[in-house]
């Protein structure tokens, strides 16, 4: 089948014959069928990449950046494509770089509390070969079992525990990367602190992959704690809920996370399972502990006195494996759940300054029902971070429309309050409309003025992020 | 306060296609075997819904083919959170487009009887066919002349199902090639003291046939279990491979008399459940290592891992074994695929020189042994058993 005039117009016969040599076998693909995967993300937007490569090697990362750069060829890095906003989708048409084959953990030093891996290694693999010597990398994304940390670092990625721990960002050490015209830099190193010069890794992660391409990641581990427990308690209304997790606070406990969960989530998630309690709660709020046996154990008592003081409807507390899990799946399942209210869904992740919390849950209320949709809302209760999912069915044109108004409406009441578009997903194409409602012109033109110096002919996933 | 009308009830059906959140991507064996993000089942997914939608600019035999490999084990359904089944999907494409591959599978699944036992004789007494290598694993696997001696003693038996009449459902591989499972599972039911019903004999589950894009066979396969089944009284079925009990648990209730279905569920029962509490003692000769190879169509909660796990000593802690890579079709139109997925779950398993791997499925018996790296014994758990 004839390429595209797209993909013509991008690729010559000198191209590819080049790409084929250097990625030699299955690791350059051409043909459509084989390459249009590569061209989609969670964020289900669709284009088709030019070709498609699998380095094994920086050496074929330097070469390959080298001549993208020489020949003003898009780039588009992916690790599994499952970021939300579209910042593995290759438009306009890219080449496009798997790291499926680029995934090995070249070192876990005990002494040194480092790892460094390559950026391909799904996260949870790296998590539980760090478990088996009682190593710790705490970063957790809903996506930690189908992600990799290259793209959790190009998206500084968040998940439940940054509440305690931090996000990506935090625990990366150093990147070694190669930048638009081959050139390999190292950022950072292996050392916990260091201020040596201007903090290039701090720049590269979250830059959604229009910077440059990691090869090496080294990551910061801690200790991993004995033991865990968990608290679930339901409330009357989503303002109880969130008064009760300020409770916690102002006991002076820290949770490792603290995530509400709605009464259109819990509406949603019934329909798999029964909850455990009955009668009907308007949110719940889900505890993660963390630390040795002795002191979790304690901390777990001063929770249940602490969260009985708001006389919740239902409290429930774990600290086996088994019986955390089963609680935690009004969490857990949720993603799945949200299918049983409708079938498409327009997510967004905006979060609000911690003391803006209630009011932005009301506000998010208060738009639902004015478009006449459910929203589903839950998050890191913690980090002031909220998601978003606003369900509808895409296929009528006027409920999309809705879906689309009370999307917006979301966005511009979190920055009202002094947020963000994104905590944790990015800015990718989903939110690149809206991004000068945030940022100014002066900041905006600074993050493009750097951007040029890495990537003067702009090969870098462009159009993205910024 | 609540959040907003919830939706009408005939409206709110749960979604039904792909997201392409990529949870699968981690899931499939296929992948993890070859770093092929073109081989996933999200990309399969995505195929699928672009040739239904008739996309002008995909290259329809090529992306109907590229959708077509797939092992069919099944991992990507636990992985999704709209449930779906690539194997399904991917059998009815095959349907849709049966060719040469299909047409030879049918042909060795449906006369296994004829065909099994001829290839045995035929890799015994003909040199030449063992000089293909393939070819020689292959069958490796499929002859119990070359299972060592048993070394696994029953010394007591558990009572709870005595007197409940069983019927043993063997399937293919047992029922035509490994007659010595048959036989150690016979011994055991009795052993076990269920009334032992003789019941005719049984087709293919159906399963291998479906996923192979072979409905009509597979429609035939299930009709003549259930007459089978029915004509014996409709007792337990005992099953001792995982892929049987896959597929006989997934008969489509079309299939059944009002009420049937509920009674055929029931029956379905893994011959390691069964065993309950019987105790076996590894005899002087049980190997030094043993190690176990849990199949992707395990039944819910591995009855047959909880049985070796209390019977042997099996190293602990053991995390979801790798998938076998045997792959049903894929044997035929993709050797290669299937050869490197097995790869992959022996550097997973990674047994110790001279160690015993037991499982309890035929397919993962036949394609492990027939894989298996030099000095591995490999073995469905029943060629294990003493039997008097």
């Amino acid at each position: 089948m004839a390429p595209s005039p797209a993909q013509t117009a991008m690729l010559t016969n000198r191209h590819r014959r080049f790409l084929s040599d250097l990625f030699p076998g299955d690791a350059a693909v051409f043909s459509p069928e084989k390459t249009c995967v590569f061209g989609t993300d969670a964020s289900r937007r669709q284009a088709l990449p030019a070709a498609v490569v699998r380095p094994e090697s920086e050496e074929q990362a330097c070469e390959l950046l080298r001549f993208a750069h020489a020949e003003r060829l898009p780039i588009c890095c992916r690790g599994r494509g499952t970021n939300t906003v579209g910042d593995c989708v290759p438009d306009p048409p890219c080449i496009v770089v798997s790291t499926a084959r680029f995934a090995d953990i070249l070192e876990i030093s005990a002494d040194d509390f480092v790892a460094v891996c390559r950026p391909g290694l799904v996260t949870a693999d790296l998590q539980a070969a760090l478990a088996a010597q009682r190593l710790f990398y705490p970063p957790d994304p809903a996506s930690v079992r189908f992600s990799t940390i290259g793209g959790n670092a190009a998206t500084c990625a968040g998940g439940m525990r940054a509440l305690k721990y931090g996000v990506t960002r935090d625990f990366i050490l150093g990147i070694r990367a190669v930048v638009p015209g081959g050139e390999v830099i190292v950022t950072g190193g292996r050392t916990h602190k260091n201020v040596a010069g201007l903090d290039l890794t701090r720049l590269l992660v979250g830059s959604e992959g229009t910077l440059a391409f990691f090869t090496e990641i080294t990551v910061k581990l801690l200790p991993l704690p004995e033991a865990t427990a968990t608290a679930l308690c339901a409330h009357a209304d989503a303002d109880a809920a969130l008064c009760a997790a300020g409770d916690v606070f102002r006991a002076g406990m820290l949770p490792a996370a603290m995530e509400f969960v709605d009464r259109t989530c819990l509406e949603a998630v019934s329909r798999l399972k029964p909850l455990p309690w009955s009668g009907s709660a308007g949110a719940a709020l889900l505890m993660r502990l963390d630390g040795s046996a002795e002191a979790v154990a304690a901390d777990l008592r001063r929770l249940e006195t602490v969260l009985a003081a708001r006389s919740p409807l239902f409290v429930q507390t774990a600290t086996d494996t088994a019986a955390q899990d089963a609680l935690w799946e009004a969490r857990t399942t949720l993603n799945q759940a949200s299918f049983m209210v409708a079938p498409d869904k327009i997510s967004d992740d905006v979060t609000v300054p911690r003391g803006a919390l209630r009011q932005a849950a009301a506000g998010i209320r208060a738009i639902a029902e004015s478009h006449g949709l459910p929203v589903l809302v839950f998050g890191h209760v913690g980090d002031g971070n909220l998601h978003v999912n606003i369900m509808h069915h895409a296929a009528d044109a006027g409920e999309r429309r809705r879906a689309m108004a009370a999307r917006e409406a979301i966005l511009d009441m979190a920055l009202a309050l002094r947020g963000t578009l994104s905590g944790e997903h990015g800015v990718g194409l989903s939110k690149l409309p809206f991004l000068d409602r945030q940022i100014g012109p002066a900041e905006r033109g600074l993050m493009r003025r750097i951007k040029a110096v890495f990537d003067p002919h702009g090969v870098m996933n462009p159009g993205k992020a910024y | 306060m609540s959040m907003t009308a919830p939706a009408p009830p005939d409206r709110a059906e749960p979604r039904r296609d792909c997201t392409l959140c990529g949870r699968c991507v981690s899931a499939c064996p296929l992948f993890a075997a070859t770093g092929r993000e073109e081989l996933s089942p999200r990309a399969k997914f995505l195929l699928l819904s672009r040739l239904s939608g008739d996309d002008s600019g995909l290259p329809r035999r090529a992306a109907e083919e590229l959708a077509g490999l797939c092992l069919s084990c099944g991992r990507c359904q636990e992985a999704c959170p709209v449930g779906l089944c690539v194997p399904e999907a991917v059998g009815r494409l095959r349907a849709a487009h049966p060719g040469w591959p299909g047409f030879v599978w049918r042909q060795w699944i449906t006369r296994a009887g004829m065909l099994w036992p001829m290839a045995q004789a035929l890799s015994r007494h003909v040199p030449a066919v063992l000089s293909v290598p393939r070819m020689a694993a292959a069958l490796a696997g499929l002859d119990p002349g070359r299972a060592g001696p048993p070394w696994l003693v029953p010394t007591r038996f558990d009572a709870a199902s005595a007197g409940r009449p069983v019927a043993l459902f063997p399937g293919c591989v047992a029922a035509h090639a490994r007659t010595d499972w048959t036989r150690a599972a016979t011994r055991l039911l009795q052993g076990l003291g269920v009334v032992l019903v003789e019941a005719p004999e049984f087709s293919c589950c159906g399963a291998t046939l479906g996923h192979a894009g072979l409905p009509e066979p597979q429609d035939a396969a299930r009709r003549a279990n259930l007459t089978a089944w029915r004509a014996a009284g409709r007792p337990a079925l005992a099953v001792f491979c995982a892929s049987c009990h896959h597929g006989l648990t997934r008969y489509p209730d079309a299939l059944f008399e009002p009420g049937e279905a509920a009674a055929w569920a029931a029956a379905i029962v893994p011959l390691a459940r069964l065993m309950g509490r019987t105790e076996c003692a590894p005899s002087p000769s049980a190997p030094a290592h043993i190690r176990y190879h849990a199949p992707c169509h395990a039944p819910p909660g591995d009855p047959d891992r909880v049985l070796l796990d209390r019977l042997l000593p099996l190293p602990q802690p053991h995390g979801q074994t790798p998938c076998c890579g045997f792959g049903g079709l894929l044997q035929l139109t993709a050797p290669d695929l299937s050869a490197r997925t097995a790869a992959r779950c022996w550097s997973g398993h990674a047994p110790p020189p001279g160690a015993t791997v037991l499982t309890s499925c035929s397919g993962c018996a036949v394609q492990l042994a027939a894989t298996a790296p030099q000095g591995i014994v490999v073995d469905h758990w029943l060629a294990a058993v003493v039997c008097p």
